[in-house]
């Protein structure tokens, strides 16, 4: 499974962005191979339909699973058509939050 | 076609909403007869309140976004890279497209190498007009919308077409996109005011607009009293032209709550916008 985090700073420890498509950069976990790695989001600044083009970076990586606190209409259409689950981040960086949802997966 | 009667645009502005833009425009409209009323705040349109109106026409506004012939699409993509306003998406090997994103600029059609992508109208929202005696015309987003942009273009059309030589343009507040589209060919604005520090404020912001569309302006105050104020002092200070000044009166906000047009049954007022109107002809020379 390929979870991404929308997140400010482009580390691990990265506190969430509020906002989804407008978050700096995204935290993308493989929980195959364990590993992490973080995308930038070249949407963060642009105009309009940034959730659409934010989702598809998402999912030309592979991503199945967003944790983010909230997605706006049109964002949560693509990410509907592509598949992708959602579900609410808890206090905490990005990478306990990855920790925590797939320990609650187990 | 015939050659046309010379057009004068009247736009009547604010910054913001609330501050009587729409009285200020259908008392002009009270004593200027010939002239054609248009609501341009597609948003909330509510010239039309304060009129018995019994023939309105209605006429569709379509816009045009891409539509997908899916037996044609090879999933090259030229078309979402084309796309500046992020309307479209390829997710899974198919092509989404946003209608409530496109801006109707037709780059995705031009760019699809395969022929795949074709006009598709649809509605965003519609034109009222009058045929009778008072000629009113508004614009009525649907709702959901980003952009009323287009319905403002389709009421500029026409107020070209249209038989009067004189239109008063009721403008959306703010100083977005739908406002600077309404001012498109103003050849005269009411800029209108009230007296407080906000009221300063929000004149700033569009007079800076004004400038920048190169249209010349009288400003309104709205609620004016007696009392010292900062619009007054600004106005003055800068040498800008207060044309007209509408006294602070219960009486009157009450009357115009209530969609009565006070210009009607009061001679004080009347006489202002009478006055209002003059200087009005004089800055058209019509
Ligand atoms: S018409 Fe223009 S804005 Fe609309 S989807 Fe095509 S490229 Fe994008
Ligand atoms: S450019 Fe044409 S063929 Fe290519 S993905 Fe877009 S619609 Fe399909």
């Amino acid at each position: 499974m390929i979870i991404a985090v929308p997140i400010e700073k482009s580390t691990r420890k990265s506190f969430l962005s509020q906002s989804f498509a407008r978050a700096s950069y995204f935290g993308v976990y493989d929980s195959e191979n364990e590993t992490f790695h973080v995308l930038d989001n070249p949407y963060a600044k642009g105009q309009s339909g940034v959730g659409v083009k934010a989702v598809e970076l998402l999912r030309n990586h592979d991503v199945n699973h967003v944790i983010a606190y909230r997605i706006g209409t049109k964002a949560k259409q693509v990410i509907d058509a592509a598949n992708i689950t959602v579900s609410n981040p808890i206090d905490g960086s990005c990478i306990e939050n990855i920790e925590t949802f797939l320990e609650d997966k187990q | 076609m015939s050659e046309q009667k010379p057009k004068r645009k009247v736009s009547v502005l604010s910054g913001k909403g609330g501050t009587g833009k729409t009285f200020v425009s259908v008392n002009l409209f009270a004593v200027m007869t010939d002239a054609l009323y248009v609501d341009t705040d597609i948003e909330e349109p509510n010239g039309f309140f304060y009129f018995d109106i019994e023939d309105a026409e209605s006429e569709d506004v379509t816009i045009f976004v891409p539509k997908l012939n899916e037996k044609k699409c090879d999933g090259t993509q030229a078309c979402v890279n084309a796309c500046k306003f992020n309307a479209m998406a390829f997710i899974d090997d198919e092509l989404m497209i946003f209608d409530d994103l496109c801006h109707s600029c037709g780059a995705c059609i031009y760019a699809c190498p395969n022929d795949a992508l074709s006009k598709k109208y649809i509605s965003v929202g519609e034109i009222k007009e009058t045929r009778n005696n008072p000629r009113i015309m508004w614009g009525e987003m649907k709702p959901g919308k980003e952009s009323g942009v287009p319905i403002v273009e389709r009421l500029n059309e026409k107020i070209k077409t249209s038989g009067e030589s004189l239109a008063i343009v009721d403008s959306p507040p703010g100083i977005g996109c739908a406002v600077i589209e309404a001012m498109r060919d103003t050849d005269y604005a009411i800029l209108v005011a009230e007296p407080s520090l906000f009221g300063l404020h929000n004149m700033k912001m569009t007079i800076k607009l004004l400038d920048y569309l190169d249209v010349s302006y009288g400003i309104l105050i709205n609620k004016y009293t007696d009392e010292d104020n900062p619009v007054s002092d600004y106005a003055k200070q800068e040498k800008l032209p207060v044309i007209a000044k509408i006294p602070y009166d219960r009486t009157i906000a009450k009357m115009n709550a209530q969609g009565i047009i006070v210009a009607d049954v009061d001679k004080k007022i009347r006489q202002i916008f009478v006055d209002l109107s003059e200087t009005i002809r004089e800055e058209l020379t019509l």
